[in-house]
């Protein structure tokens, strides 16, 4: 394990400090180091306990969630602005500041509305409970932009995954009963949810990771649509991403029959994607 | 709390939609006028109200309405429903269920929903139908008593719409939840939106 530097520095300034104790002169500066090294070496602290934690998670099962959630895995995720560019369009979003509040508001509507579907699914991947938790959501997502889209991502996402994951072939034998029979749609978030739960992830890293790639799969789009560069939306990610987790927290574990909107007019916009006369997107 | 139920039947009397029932209790009540529609078209008009002209923190309202088959029923407001401020936090709420018969038609049309700075309110209607039931169904809000400066100054607005099929298979299911909480503000969240109406036309 290379040791980083900073330590060093913490030792000689705590001894330096002991010897001036008599005199009070400018320890001002001296203060203020020591202040800096407590507090790295707090973070060093800090990451050691994360690193220690991290240990514990099975390393097959990272592989396969850093695949499922890179961007190039061929979901057609790219091909959605999730209401973005009605938004510009309708003049609500023009610039990045615009932007990072679409995006908040965007996140915590995906938390209010879709994050029970993909914790329910997590939790109990069956072929029953995907057929329900599908049927509901078609009726909840009346918006037949977001309904279209929702349908699109999550039966590519199934095909990829049944593809990719050999080790699960209930995923396989699900999607080819379901597929002819018309009973089920593959809305995306329910399908999410039911290949993390049999990857053996955690329900609070799915649903992290579904508001991760919500983010993500925007963020995409505003630099497609020309409304910030690609280092500035790697900045506004990362500035999101605190705001992001506290959304995971708040509506993270909810049942179904608690599944609701808290952004109608974004839902609103993002249904007059179809009535824009130019667009790049399909959503 | 005990609920306050109202419970309102309407089926075809001599070949007319008529209400056949009609219970409500105190602070609702319903009226039902006679002529309010054309003579020609077959529909039953109700009127709910609640006495003092709105939903006080903490009330709770619930109604159930039975459209028998055939029927054609209309229930609408006799003006805009306010809901007052909240007090010590508690919410106020209205539950409708109604049950639609085979071929008949429920039109609910009311006035918007307006809720006055800290009010805390929340509906959930419910309509059960069966293969040719048909609805309209209206609903929708304002920002507050706007004039008075109050836009989107309430603490928590939720609104809940489902239509059940028979085997109670979900048909349209929506919720609407505004909370004052949120790290973004309603107000921002509506941009310079004043009213978010939803019509549901079914069958």
């Amino acid at each position: 394990m290379p040791l980083p530097a900073s330590p060093i520095f913490t030792i000689h300034a705590l001894f330096s400090k002991k010897k001036k104790k008599k005199k009070s002169q400018k320890i001002d500066s001296l203060e203020g180091g020591l202040l800096v090294c407590f507090v790295m070496e707090q973070d060093l602290v800090e990451t050691e306990k994360r690193r220690k934690r991290e240990i514990n998670i099975d390393p097959s099962l990272q592989w396969s969630q850093w695949q499922l959630l890179d961007s190039i895995l061929p979901t057609g995720g790219f091909a959605h602005s999730f209401g973005l560019e009605a938004a510009i369009q309708a003049r609500l979003v023009s610039g990045p500041d615009d932007l990072q509040t679409f995006v908040i508001h965007l996140l915590e509507n995906t938390g209010s509305l879709l994050l029970p579907f993909v914790y329910s699914a997590t939790m109990n991947p069956t072929l029953d409970n995907w057929q329900k938790l599908d049927r509901i959501l078609d009726a909840t997502l009346s918006n037949e932009v977001g309904r279209k889209a929702s349908v699109s991502q999550g039966s590519s996402l199934m095909r990829v995954a049944a593809s990719v994951f050999t080790e699960l072939p209930s995923l396989k034998s699900m999607r080819d009963v379901c597929i002819g029979s018309g009973v089920v749609s593959f809305h995306h978030a329910p399908v999410f949810g039911m290949i993390c739960g049999l990857l053996g992830m955690d329900s609070g890293t799915s649903q992290r990771a579904y508001i991760f790639m919500t983010m993500r799969d925007v963020i995409s789009a505003a630099t497609r649509l020309n409304l910030v560069g690609p280092l500035g939306a790697a900045v506004l990610q990362h500035r999101v991403a605190y705001v992001a987790e506290s959304m995971v927290k708040k509506w993270m574990d909810r049942s179904v029959e608690d599944a609701c909107q808290t952004a109608p007019l974004l839902d609103t916009i993002q249904g007059c994607h179809t009535y824009l006369f130019s667009r790049l997107f399909c959503s | 709390m005990e609920m306050e139920k109202g419970k309102v039947v309407v089926e075809k009397v001599r070949g007319k939609s008529s209400v056949i029932r009609s219970f409500s209790k105190y602070p609702l009540k319903f009226i039902t006028p006679r002529k309010v529609g054309s003579s020609i078209t077959d529909a039953v008009w109700i009127y709910s109200l609640t006495y003092g002209g709105g939903i006080v923190s903490g009330d709770s309202i619930s109604v159930e309405f039975t459209i028998g088959d055939g029927c054609t029923a209309v229930l609408t407001t006799q003006s805009s429903t306010k809901v007052y401020k909240s007090l010590g936090s508690k919410c106020s709420e209205q539950v409708l269920e109604a049950r639609i018969g085979s071929g008949a038609l429920f039109v609910v049309i009311p006035d918007p929903v307006t809720c006055f700075s800290t009010a805390r309110y929340s509906q959930k209607q419910v309509f059960r139908v069966v293969s040719d039931s048909s609805l309209v169904i209206v609903d929708w809000f304002t920002s507050g008593r706007h004039e008075s400066g109050e836009k989107w100054d309430f603490e928590l607005y939720r609104s809940s719409n489902c239509i059940f099929a028979e085997g109670n298979q979900p048909v349209f299911l929506d919720t609407v939840l505004l909370e004052q909480s949120s790290p973004v503000d309603i107000a921002e969240r509506m941009h310079e939106y004043q009213v978010i109406a939803m019509v549901l036309i079914y069958g």
